[in-house]
């Protein structure tokens, strides 16, 4: 059973448990009754301003339930909602719009487009403007002719684009809920969420979703300055579920009391995004929560592999193994299956899978869909008793300070340099900014250091600078010529303690 | 002047003993009343003690807002030691140097927070009211309120901070002052009923010590409001408080212009809403009071003289090009170069009194910055008095540079890059920039070979992060005024071009 579009769940919700909360915003809490009516009378709002089925609309706005209640208005107008970066500068998000074929923009009130798109500006005041209507405007399309778009990061130019149907988030659900069931993720009233980041992060989406989908309480913090704001906000609840990121567990640990958990009272919290290392997993499980999961998935699949609490003390170094209705290969670069052990590229075929790429998006890119598999663009091997190895991930991203860097940026702009023979940039944990930038460089001929500085800084913004320069004669690599990132990152890892210690 | 209080801890207990189920402090869903405040305060006291914190020690806090701080803090006060609050924002060799030179040895610091050399390091985590839980009794110093102090730091010249140390007393006196203030000009009787006082900036900007005793003393409540990344949230958060009274930035009031509807009000909620910390102008203020909250109001002080003037919104039609008049109690005069006070309609320095805080050490060596002499207080300010009294402000004395919310002394940036052998001239000067506020850009004129690099290793080893020059050109010559200063106003237009030819 399944509803045709995913904003029918609220609907369904209001008629059934019409005075259960839904969405809490400091101070202000809504019931699944008063949703329901604003994302009605949003549907109407929007039939006002001339956007209707199929039109992408993207949305650039932080964490709140306005936002909350046009997304699933947009979605029950049958529109197209793409989530949109809130901090992209008003020309990248009119690029980005343009490059996509968006007919409007949705920004925050003070925000200023340049010409090349309709922006609308969500007022502060914007739940009190609906309520002077009345109405619903629901689409009659079904559920595989509905579509979300989300817009992979990219740094340096476009994002990259991947079309979801309903029925496919609807699937993802269903995942989710046989792969969480042990701790009762989606068992009613569902534990409390606690939306730890912007939606627009496929995975925090996600479980906003599953929790409106099974009519249960999502709290949505505002964007915090401090991270320590985000750790006593999860403390705050009881009953919580969240997911979190890489950075957000190190900040866990390193806040954790000695000699007590740091959420007692958590129900269960998964990470996903970026990798953890192992020891980081088995502090989070003795400091942190006992109910932590890790997830490993990708915009175009949601999720591949699941990592257990009760797996992380003997396989922390792994993923975990891949959820039910994800079958997982390693193949060559020829497509070949390769043995147990082997690492290669990691292909899946499940009814998870997006739609595939927005159709204007033909980017030569790592991740793929096509005959029928998809490709995350990672590296990864299955070991004998099927759990997932990673080795490096496509999207390089690193997080220095409160920015994304793109590694594969800043590699190409160090190798644009005449001097520089090959590059690879990773980030290694750093205490204080979350990540920092690592270059590796492989000299051709002379070059001199301040030299290479001096290149950095006239073709690289300051986060994407790299905090350290190693310079060694070949860059690790694995069968098929592709990057050993783990080694390098090791590489920079043992460096950076000998410098600091 | 009314019988007031000792200790900045005694208003609490009051309201515990005669309202004690009144509300003290609303912090994301924790609301504590007076009567426990005041319980974990009077432990707190007793945790001080056994840690050996004794009367008169200075103590550090490195936190972000939250109940636990105030706790803490108050608890510190109610011992007679010192409060020294910190910046979260400083690196740790600045935390050290500065705990160093004002003798900070106790520092309670956010459990993640890394290691500051030289100082005894308290993790304050999330579970730290465990610490104090089985703590009973009360520790009040009988030291009177003219004794107590607290320090107060403000951007320095070299990256750590020069301090100010104001008595209990004079929060106390201030906190009246204030209240009378707004008795006279909004006809309140009394501010604690149903008022919630929104702290939304971090303690160790004076003014929002002086809020929370305020709101203290009053016997308000106050509701911590996190620091966001974007003011949408923050806007979010004013909205959400019926009978709020709040303090904010002239940057924030511009976002709420911006964000304001055509009819209504923003922030229909408000009581009070207060602005200072640098000028508006006066259509700004216009627009406050026509589309944000008719209770605007500003104020314009300094570290030294405290509340120098206010401006109520009813002043706000004829007088929003002046930041107001003293309070009650106060005196300004306008003086100039030798000290000569000046008569009403004629530009020269502001001074001040009574004054509210003094420098710990030395007075700085910069020119233009704030200076206590003789008595007075002058904030370093340039203005006038018009016939009705209303301080008219021209500018900062010296030009200060105000780069992502830290005060920056162009002075001290000059000096240090002047000190290169290889430096003829410069001049520093801050330019707007639609992310930074200002930007810090340096004109330099070489004496013989310099390279652009050594220039910026040189300024990295001797300035703050936050102080280093954002932009440097290079230049033959510096374009000066009679008294041979840079034209600083050439320097910026020179700037704005070529910051503008680079970017096109």
């Amino acid at each position: 059973m399944a509803w045709d579009n995913l904003s029918d769940a609220i609907f369904d919700h209001a008629a059934q448990q019409p005075d259960a909360p839904a969405l809490i915003e400091g101070p202000t809490a809504l019931s699944y009754r008063s949703v329901a009516a604003l994302v009605a009378r949003a549907s109407v709002f929007l039939q006002g301003l001339g956007i209707g089925e199929r039109m992408r609309i993207g949305i650039a706005l932080g964490n709140s339930i306005d936002h909350v209640i046009l997304y699933f208005a947009l979605m029950r107008i049958g529109a197209v909602p793409a989530e949109l970066p809130v901090e992209d500068s008003g020309e990248k998000l009119v690029a980005t719009a343009q490059r996509y074929n968006m007919r409007a923009i949705f920004t925050e009130a003070h925000v200023a487009l340049p010409p090349g798109v309709a922006q609308h500006r969500l007022m502060p005041h914007w739940r009190e403007q609906l309520a002077a209507l009345s109405g619903d405007h629901r689409s009659l399309l079904g559920p595989d002719e509905l579509h979300t778009i989300t817009l992979t990061t990219g740094s340096t130019g476009v994002p990259g684009g991947i079309m979801t149907t309903h029925r496919q988030f609807w699937r993802r659900f269903e995942s989710q809920r046989a792969i969480f069931g042990a701790h009762r993720l989606y068992e009613p009233p569902g534990g409390t969420l606690v939306l730890t980041a912007s939606i627009r992060y496929g995975a925090f989406f996600r479980f906003l979703l599953g929790q409106i989908l099974v009519g249960g309480v999502t709290i949505i913090p505002p964007d915090f300055a401090k991270p320590i704001e985000l750790v006593r906000t999860l403390a705050a609840y009881d009953d919580v579920v969240g997911f979190v990121t890489a950075n957000m567990c190190r900040l866990f640990i390193a806040a954790a009391p000695d000699g007590a958990l740091l959420f007692p009272r958590v129900r269960m919290l998964v990470a996903g995004g970026l990798p953890l290392y192992p020891d980081e997993k088995r502090a989070m499980i003795r400091r942190v929560t006992p109910h932590f999961y890790e997830g490993y998935g990708t915009s175009g699949i949601a999720v591949i592999s699941s990592l257990a609490p009760a797996e992380i003390p003997a396989k922390a170094e792994s993923v975990g193994r891949p959820v039910a209705g994800v079958v997982v290969d390693i193949v060559d670069d020829r497509d070949q299956p390769l043995p147990v052990g082997s690492y290669g590229n990691i292909r899946c075929r499940s009814e998870l899978v997006s739609l595939g790429r927005c159709g204007d998006d033909q980017r030569d890119s790592a991740e793929q869909f096509r005959d029928g598999w998809y490709y995350p663009g990672d590296i990864g091997a299955l070991d004998a008793e099927g759990y997932l190895h990673l080795r490096g991930r496509v999207a390089e991203i690193i997080r220095s300070g409160a920015t994304e860097v793109f590694g594969p940026d800043v590699t190409a702009a160090i190798a644009a340099h005449p001097a520089v023979a090959d590059a690879a940039v990773v980030g290694i944990p750093s205490p204080t900014r979350g990540e920092e930038v690592v270059a590796f460089v492989v000299k051709r001929g002379t070059l001199e250091h301040e030299e290479l500085v001096r290149h950095c800084r006239a073709v690289l913004t300051p986060p994407q600078r790299p905090e350290r320069i190693y310079y060694i004669d070949a860059l690790p690599r694995i069968a098929g010529g592709k990057l050993d990132r783990a080694q390098l990152q090791s590489l920079a890892l043992s460096q950076a303690m000998r410098r600091g210690g | 002047m009314t019988m007031d209080y000792d200790n900045l801890s005694d208003p609490i207990f009051h309201h515990a003993h005669t309202r004690p189920d009144a509300i003290a402090v609303i912090d994301g869903r924790e609301r504590l009343d007076y009567r426990n405040f005041a319980a974990l305060v009077a432990k707190a006291s007793i945790y001080l003690r056994d840690l050996g914190v004794a009367e008169g020690d200075r103590v550090g806090f490195l936190l972000t807002n939250t109940i636990d701080h105030l706790v803490l803090m108050f608890a510190v006060a109610r011992i007679g030691a010192t409060i020294v609050e910190l910046s979260i924002e400083d690196n740790v060799e600045t935390l050290a140097a500065t705990a160093a030179k004002y003798d900070i040895r106790t520092i309670f610091a956010e459990a993640h927070a890394p290691a500051i050399a030289g100082v005894r390091q308290i993790p304050v985590g999330l579970f730290w009211r465990r610490e104090i839980e089985g703590k009973s009794g009360d520790h009040r110093t009988a030291a009177p309120g003219e004794k107590l102090l607290v320090i107060m730091l403000t951007t320095g010249s070299t990256g750590i901070p020069s301090a100010w140390s104001l008595t209990h007393r004079v929060f106390f006196r201030t906190s009246e002052v204030h209240e009378e203030r707004w008795r006279r000009a909004y006809k309140w009787d009394s501010l604690r009923e149903h008022a919630h006082f929104l702290l939304a900036y971090p303690l160790r900007f004076c003014w929002f010590q002086v809020l929370v005793v305020l709101q203290m003393r009053a016997g308000a409540t106050m509701v911590i409001v996190p620091e966001y990344n974007r003011t949408s949230d923050l806007l979010r958060a004013f909205a959400a408080w019926e009978n709020a009274v709040a303090f904010v930035t002239p940057n924030t009031c511009r976002y709420f212009l911006r964000v304001a509807p055509p009819t209504g009000m923003l922030l229909p909620n408000f009581r009070l809403l207060e602005a200072g910390a640098g000028p508006l102008a006066a259509e700004e203020k216009r627009g406050m009071i026509a589309h944000v909250t008719p209770n605007f109001a500003e104020i314009y002080g300094s570290t030294g003289g405290g509340l120098i003037t206010a401006l109520t919104a009813e002043e706000m039609s004829d007088k929003a090009d002046t930041v107001g008049r003293p309070p009650p109690g106060a005196t300004i005069e306008i003086v100039d170069r030798d000290g000569r006070v000046l008569p009403s309609g004629e530009t020269g320095e502001v001074r001040c009194r009574p004054l509210w805080a003094l420098r710990v050490g030395d007075e700085p060596k910069f020119p233009g910055t704030e200076r206590i002499e003789d008595g007075w207080c002058y904030p370093a300010d340039i203005g006038f008095l018009d016939a009705q009294g209303y301080l008219h402000l021209k500018g900062r004395a010296a030009d200060l540079i105000r780069r992502e919310g830290t005060e920056i002394f162009a002075p001290e940036i000059e000096g240090v890059i002047a000190s290169h052998p290889a430096v003829a001239e410069v001049a520093v000067i801050g330019v707007p920039s639609p992310t930074r506020g200002e930007e810090i850009v340096a004109f330099v004129v070489k004496h013989g070979a310099l390279d652009h690099d050594e220039l910026a290793r040189y300024c990295r080893t001797r300035l703050a992060p936050e102080r280093l020059p954002d932009r440097v050109f290079y230049a033959d010559s510096l374009p000066k005024l009679a008294g041979q200063k840079p034209d600083r106003l050439r320097l910026q237009a020179l700037a704005a071009a070529e910051i503008a030819r680079k970017s096109g």
